[in-house]
């Protein structure tokens, strides 16, 4: 296995035609915008190198990803730039839809929050039991964003989504398989073993014909992740200034069920 | 059962309101132009019939339909032209003529159940996913090989199978290029009834008879808000996956894929 680049939040491994890019920032691998950016420079650096066929996205520690790293100096700054397509944080997070070669997310636990939008942007997911998923954006008086406006229903069917959205409620691995959140469950043990064995099969077959046939069917897919993410911050910018919003954050933190009032 | 129309490589038939038409070409039922076209004809005519309310299309011998013979270098060259039969033509015909007959099996109204008893492999995935409906049994497979082969999924598959079964799967099925059983087919969502081998014709012809009992007006106007648009997204498909397969089709991996299923191994390709 031969290191790939050189980043500060992920490692990059490449062997036998799949690539492992793994978070680096254990044990629950908050994102902020390096992390994400580096991710995107990494599928895209991956892209141009015929070694590669297929990438493991895998992350260190307990959680997969368990969302936004609230204590990011800039998070403030990232949340309040509402131009379409002009957040910085969603710039980086785009450009990771927009690369060619297909990609298994191994989730080895909690994917919560944008955790979850990132979980979802790989184009299968291997889980376990332990891991959990859940979008609680209005459990904290916020809106979902990281394109799960999108990405969420086009994997899951909008029953589904709702359902999440509007309880914010937890899903372990197992009911994460059934819903259609993860396409393969093996022990938790085995879960970056069982991606990179998928990742293989589809290393075995033809690079042109999975590239091109991947281009087919995410036709226009970053586009709509794009637009999503638009619409997301605008709500995200609105719920930001309200007192449910405050209310939902303290309550997270105390962890018991926030007491809102709709405004 | 009375037997309707003259066909070289199917057969139809017509008792109870139900037709069959049943694919001649045993034991794999290779498709190619004239046996698309062949079935195209008989659900046109099928349309024009009243005593016919639903069909059923099945096959006979061990596989539904292994796909296109790529391994006999007849039914493909490798100047992306397909030999032409059509009437005793044999001018060669691109794979483009084969998509257009492909089409017109979409735009017939009648309800058709697949009777789907053996393999259903790349093309021949393609026309099983064609029907309304599947029956299956453990002993069938479903596979779309494409790119195990250094080819491209065709036959309209990235809409059909999209649809059918959602994306996430048709992409697993597409990017791995994976073989699924019976019973795997029918938790995917891919086959609508499981029964054993040797039920699957009767279990298709009683699904039909079903459909035949309800009101043909009713069932053909619901077909119609049902697949509103569908005959037009397939025709989209097969105009773009026959661009990337014309294009996929002269490169080295698409030999190498194909001498590589002949060999039965693993292909070494070098993306070019």
């Amino acid at each position: 296995m031969s290191k790939f680049g050189s980043f500060n939040e992920i490692g990059v491994e490449v062997a036998n035609h799949v690539a492992i890019v793994e978070i680096q920032r254990p044990p629950h691998n908050f994102f902020n915008i390096p992390l994400i950016k580096e991710i995107a420079e990494a599928f895209e650096a991956l892209d141009e190198s015929d070694e590669c066929r297929s990438i493991v996205l895998a992350a260190q520690g307990t959680a997969f990803c368990a969302g936004a790293d609230f204590s990011d100096p800039n998070r403030n700054k990232v949340q309040s730039d509402q131009k379409p397509g002009g957040n910085p944080l969603y710039i980086e997070a785009v450009r990771m839809f927009r690369t060619s070669k297909p990609i298994v997310g191994a989730i080895q636990g909690a994917a919560i929050g944008g955790g979850l939008g990132l979980a979802m942007m790989p184009d299968f997911r291997v889980t376990c039991p332990e891991a959990r998923f859940s979008a609680n954006f209005t459990r904290q008086g916020y809106h979902p964003g990281f394109g799960l406006t999108v990405t969420l229903p086009e994997a899951i069917g909008r029953k589904n989504t709702e359902l999440m959205f509007y309880t914010g409620r937890r899903f372990k691995g197992e009911e994460a398989f059934k819903m259609g959140l993860a396409e393969v469950l093996v022990p938790r043990e085995q879960v970056r073993d069982a991606a990179v064995a998928l990742a293989t099969e589809i290393a075995e077959c033809s690079p042109l014909g999975v590239v091109a046939c991947r281009k087919i069917m995410r036709e226009g897919f970053a586009d709509r992740v794009r637009e999503a993410t638009d619409q997301e911050l605008i709500e995200q910018g609105i719920l930001r200034e309200t007192v449910d919003f405050k209310e939902g954050t303290k309550a997270m933190t105390e962890r018991r069920v926030a007491s809102f009032i709709g405004r | 059962m009375p037997k309707i129309g003259e066909y070289n490589d199917i057969t139809v038939n017509l008792e109870n309101l139900v037709a069959t038409v049943e694919i001649n070409r045993p034991p794999h039922n290779f498709f190619d132009l004239s046996l698309i076209q062949q079935i195209a004809q008989a659900f046109e005519s099928l349309d024009k019939t009243s005593d016919c309310r639903s069909i059923v299309l099945c096959a006979e011998g061990k596989s539904f339909c292994a796909g296109a013979n790529f391994t006999d270098g007849r039914a493909l060259k490798g100047d992306g032209s397909e030999v032409g039969e059509r009437e005793g033509d044999d001018e060669e015909l691109p794979i483009g003529h084969l998509y257009v007959e492909a089409v017109r099996l979409f735009r017939t109204k009648k309800p058709i159940v697949g009777a789907i008893q053996g393999a259903a492999i790349g093309g021949g995935l393609g026309l099983a996913m064609m029907p309304d409906f599947r029956v299956t049994c453990p002993e069938a497979r479903f596979a779309a090989n494409f790119t195990r082969l250094g080819f491209h999924p065709g036959f309209g598959l990235t809409c059909t199978l999209t649809e059918a079964i959602g994306r996430k799967r048709a992409e697993l099925m597409f990017y791995t290029s994976r073989r699924f059983k019976g019973d795997e087919a029918v938790s995917m969502g891919m086959a609508d009834v499981l029964v054993p081998q040797d039920q699957v014709r009767s279990a298709a012809i009683e699904l039909a008879t079903e459909i035949a009992e309800c009101s043909p007006l009713g069932v053909i106007a619901c077909r119609q808000i049902m697949r509103e648009g569908l005959a037009d997204r397939v025709s989209a498909a097969t105009a773009k996956e026959l661009a990337v397969q014309t294009r996929l089709r002269d490169t080295d991996d698409f030999a190498e894929g194909v001498k590589a299923m002949t060999e039965r191994r693993v292909p070494n390709f070098k993306s070019a």
